[in-house]
């Protein structure tokens, strides 16, 4: 495990206190199981609600563009960097590269996360950068490279789909040319009910192991609304496989209203910027 | 990710060919090419497989270690997977280079065999000892589509895998003495007949095909990649590749993912059924075949 000698490492051979307390978070999970099969969430809300969105962008001034997103606890700020030029390269590629990095910050999840990037960051790297190359009009920049990076500071759960709509707004609002708006929303699936937008707790509960025959996981669908292209789909878990269509047709559902949301956010973005012209 | 390049008129040849339904080896869109599997080849790993699609080679060795289980998990025994992408397969892996697609491979398996795979198979005393599997593949050679030969080999190297018998413990204060039997013919198999294959569909044109060569792979716009469990269940999906895909199109892909990989899982529980019988006299090819 590489370290980083400039950082002050933690001692090594702590435990997080959090692992004495399995029974009582094994409890919530099944209070939270229990309400489900009532139809009630752990949040109030109704199972087929998005939770509420708080959508900022240009918050960080150094970058092109940026955003800030709030999904419930769930917080993150994306920011995009100018298009450059790719060092060291020899050859000639006639579409421009991403470069997406994903961090969860390390006081963002209930576990204390490492600084060095893990498998799962990793993985949510990849799936950012594949969501988003098929939105970007990626011939515009040939042999150049734009780089996106996106930290969370709070992980609520749904993190991988509130980062793919953070970097649609922050691209849009770094004037990066792509061919749609890009969003994306996640379901969790915990036997046959099918739960919007699952917070951290019910991730958990819809990724444990099923002992029987029964449909238990996640999926998440990045979306681009005016050209109906799935950009990237993701799922885990065990699930039959005739519920597919129901999953994707909820997804496109919630992303059609998701849509709705991201682009009256840019509107008024576009309306302040013009407004503040007019004044000088 | 290999040093094979197309010009525009292969592309198009390749292309027409799969909407034709005629592919430029002779498979039709939904067809594998043969598959050549063979067991126990390693005799210091506890459980091996080789397996070779084509011109994709993957040597897979699973050891078997003792480890304390994880606090949240104290019943549950623990696996990882290792993906090496040796030099000698292509040369765009010579240093670092194979290291992307390793990190991604074998993410993608232990989130693919995560649900299925019990894991409390591989307790020995809950909360002081548990069996660790290594599960360590590497990859020989590559001829196209890695994720499908590297599951089918690892799935096929785990049902190998047999575990040491415990012949007694001894509790002597919080310690725990295992004794294990010192016969290496004592052992039990591992139970891994539920896990998961990978099947990959390449969308090329209009159609998809399973199975792409690395030329379909090169002109496809994008694949996806379907786990999928001997009862036809998915437990993971995964997109490769810069394309995007309409609703109706994914679900058709993944339909149809799944029916292949029920066929790829029969086919492969009934070979390695014909393996264990066949055990006495077979002979050994190896590397040399």
């Amino acid at each position: 495990m590489p370290t980083n000698v400039y950082r002050i490492q933690g001692p090594d051979g702590t435990i997080p206190y959090q692992q004495y307390l399995i029974n009582k978070s094994n409890d919530a999970l099944v209070d939270i199981a229990t309400g489900l099969m009532k139809d009630v969430r752990c949040d109030g809300r109704d199972i087929s609600t998005h939770r509420n969105l708080c959508i900022k962008t240009g918050i960080v001034t150094q970058a092109k563009g940026s955003a800030y997103l709030e999904c419930g606890g769930t917080k993150l700020i994306c920011s995009v960097f100018d298009p450059k030029e790719v060092p060291n390269k020899v050859e000639y590629a006639k579409t421009g590269e991403l470069q997406c990095e994903f961090k969860f910050a390390t006081f963002s999840c209930r576990q204390r996360r490492g600084y060095t990037r893990d498998s799962e960051e990793r993985q949510l790297c990849n799936e950012l950068r594949r969501a988003l190359e098929p939105a970007i009009c990626r011939g515009e920049f040939a042999n150049f490279e734009i780089h996106i990076n996106v930290l969370v500071l709070e992980n609520d759960g749904s993190v991988l789909a509130t980062a793919i709509t953070a970097a649609g707004l922050a691209l849009m609002d770094g004037c990066i040319p792509m061919y749609d708006v890009i969003v994306a929303t996640s379901l969790g699936i915990y036997k046959n009910k099918i739960l919007v937008d699952p917070t951290y707790d019910e991730e958990i509960l819809c990724l444990s192991r099923a002992d029987g025959e029964e449909n238990r996981g996640t999926v998440m669908l990045a979306y681009m609304k005016n050209l109906q292209q799935i950009t990237e789909f993701a799922q885990n878990g065990s699930m039959d496989v005739n519920m597919f269509p129901e999953y994707v047709q909820t997804l496109i559902n919630q992303n059609c209203k998701l849509y709705k949301m991201v682009i009256s956010a840019a509107r008024k973005d576009v309306i302040e910027y013009f407004e503040n012209e007019t004044q000088e | 990710m290999s040093l094979v390049s197309l010009n525009e008129a292969e592309k198009v040849y390749i292309i027409h060919g799969v909407e034709e339904n005629f592919r430029c080896d002779g498979r039709s869109r939904q067809d594998y090419r043969p598959l050549e599997l063979e067991m126990d080849i390693v005799s210091n790993a506890n459980g091996s497989a080789r397996l070779r699609l084509a011109n994709s080679d993957i040597l897979v060795c699973v050891k078997v270690e003792i480890d304390t289980p994880l606090p949240e998990a104290p019943k549950d025994g623990k696996v990882e997977y290792f993906v090496d992408c040796s030099a000698n397969a292509t040369p765009a892996f010579e240093g670092r280079g194979g290291e992307h697609l390793a990190a991604e491979l074998s993410r993608f398996l232990s989130l693919a065999h995560s649900p299925v795979f019990n894991l409390s198979k591989l307790c020995i005393v809950p909360g002081q000892s548990c069996w660790k599997l290594f599960v360590d593949v590497l990859i020989l050679e590559c001829g196209g589509n890695l994720f499908d030969a590297v599951s089918l080999a690892a799935k096929a190297a785990l049902c190998n895998t047999s575990l040491p018998n415990i012949v007694g413990t001894y509790e002597d204060g919080q310690n725990i003495d295992l004794q294990i039997s010192d016969d290496p013919f004592d052992t039990k198999p591992l139970d891994a007949s539920d896990l998961s294959v990978l099947v990959s569909l390449c969308k090329i044109g209009n159609s998809y095909v399973a199975d792409p060569t690395i030329e379909e792979e090169i002109c496809g716009a994008g694949c996806i990649v379907v786990s999928v469990t001997p009862k036809g269940n998915v437990t993971a999906v995964l997109k490769k590749g810069a394309g995007s895909f309409m609703p109706d199109t994914l679900n058709e892909i993944i339909m149809s993912g799944s029916h292949i990989g029920i066929l790829l899982n029969k086919a492969l529980n009934e070979t390695l059924t014909q393996d264990m019988s066949s055990n006495v006299c077979k002979q050994q090819y190896g590397f040399l075949k």
